[in-house]
């Protein structure tokens, strides 16, 4: 059990619109590993990312999620990834507690994780106002509070670090590394240069 | 049960806090069933005749108002990934919405049937059929307006094209509907109409969460 590759493709192929964009892709994550997905616009890091994550399928090749080919969709412990997108999914009626005990709620955390991550972010201030009145770097700010409290192990991130400033760039970058020394995987398409010492690179197009 | 119960308040939390127009599909039911004796006159025997149906009519526009709104806000924000992301299958969170918008929608209709039914002219002994006829279906007019709803959602654009597909599906649930006060009125008994408008529900509420969590994958790809 402990050798099987938490998420390994091979040869994966993928087209958008009846237009392949990227091919022939062989990429194995490990505990405590980082992926960079790297790449110019339109070079598919995006999709590349949706097929890990279940959403779009691949047009030939393999994934194998655990060592299986199907994506562990119905996980009763919980979540099996988490993911960041370029959507927040975040109710911008509802207010900034509301949203996050949400989540905290159906993935079954403790008040205590939740509450360190927002003191980590320095989001204390926030927590009774609506979403609707934070600004976009804020939003993305929440997004990555819920990505520190969910228990998934494996991190699947989308240019996690747009609309955030230099000084939050490094707290994310902080995060991540704190992540992969925990155990736990990064799958991350990124046009930041981001620190982490056990890291492979993944360049599309 | 635990994680539909949280759905649900979330759902219900969203709405409140003005997340959605369920209200202003609440107060057109009203207005649409209040313009029925301005345009029809006072004539009394013909509003007994046609109230069954103008109740009917607006029941369905109300809930065809409010269903554009059902998956459109949480597909756009990302809400439904990170949900089917948690270990929670999409047609669980199918049902979890439909039941919400019959608790913000549906069920608003069903107990309000009975103060309607008396503006508009309904004689008062025929009122346990409107409402059991409307409680029978408004679910089913959920359900069956949850698969449009999902596809609208997923094309971007909602509003008039969800009305056109879902109209002809909504049929049978307002023939039947209103078929059972107007068959009441008649003396012919609305047993029947109740027994078959009951049947449309459990053949929904099996088939539809299949058939909307399809075109919500279809929008993903």
């Amino acid at each position: 059990m402990t050798n099987i590759p938490l998420i390994e493709t091979n040869a994966l192929s993928f087209e958008r619109g009846g237009r392949e964009i990227a091919s022939n892709i062989s990429i194995v994550l490990n505990k405590g590993e980082a992926i960079f997905v790297k790449g110019k616009n339109g070079s598919g890091k995006t999709t590349f990312l949706r097929c890990l994550a279940g959403f779009v399928p691949i047009s030939s090749g393999s994934i194998l999620w655990w060592g299986k080919e199907t994506f562990p969709f119905l996980n009763k412990q919980g979540p099996i990834v988490a993911w960041l997108g370029h959507l927040n999914a975040l109710k911008s009626v509802m207010s900034v507690k509301d949203n996050l005990n949400f989540y905290a709620d159906i993935w079954r955390v403790e008040h205590k994780i939740v509450n360190n991550a927002i003191e980590q972010l320095s989001f204390e201030q926030y927590l009774d106002f609506p979403v609707s009145w934070l600004s976009a770097g804020e939003k993305r700010r929440l997004s990555i509070i819920r990505l520190m409290f969910c228990p998934a192990k494996i991190w699947l991130l989308d240019e996690p670090s747009s609309f955030l400033d230099e000084y939050n760039r490094e707290q994310l970058q902080k995060i991540m590394r704190n992540h992969v020394y925990s155990e736990g995987s990064i799958i991350c398409s990124t046009h930041d240069d981001i620190n982490i010492s056990n890291s492979k690179m993944l360049v599309l197009g | 049960m635990n994680i539909f119960l949280k759905l649900i308040l979330r759902d219900l939390k969203s709405i409140f806090s003005g997340g959605s127009d369920a209200g202003a599909a609440l107060f057109f039911y009203l207005l649409a069933i209040i313009m029925f004796p301005l345009s029809f006159g006072s004539d009394s025997v013909l509003l007994t005749k046609i109230s069954g149906g103008a109740i009917w009519m607006a029941a369905l526009f109300s809930s065809m108002l409010s269903l554009d709104r059902l998956f459109r806000s949480d597909y756009e924000d990302g809400s439904l990934e990170q949900l089917v992301l948690s270990g929670i299958s999409l047609e669980f969170v199918v049902i979890t919405k439909c039941f919400s918008h019959w608790l913000t929608n549906g069920l608003p209709l069903v107990i309000l049937s009975p103060i309607l039914s008396i503006i508009i002219g309904l004689n008062i002994e025929y009122c346990w059929i409107l409402v059991i006829a409307l409680f029978l279906g408004t679910p089913s007019l959920t359900l069956i307006g949850a698969v449009p709803a999902a596809l609208s959602c997923t094309i971007g654009k909602g509003g008039v094209i969800i009305t056109m597909v879902v109209l002809p599906l909504m049929l049978p649930v307002l023939i039947l509907g209103s078929g059972a006060v107007i068959s009441e009125v008649s003396g012919l008994g609305g047993a029947g109409h109740l027994y078959a408008l009951a049947a449309i529900f459990p053949i929904s509420v099996v088939i539809v969460p299949f058939l909307a969590s399809k075109a919500i994958r279809l929008g993903w790809e």
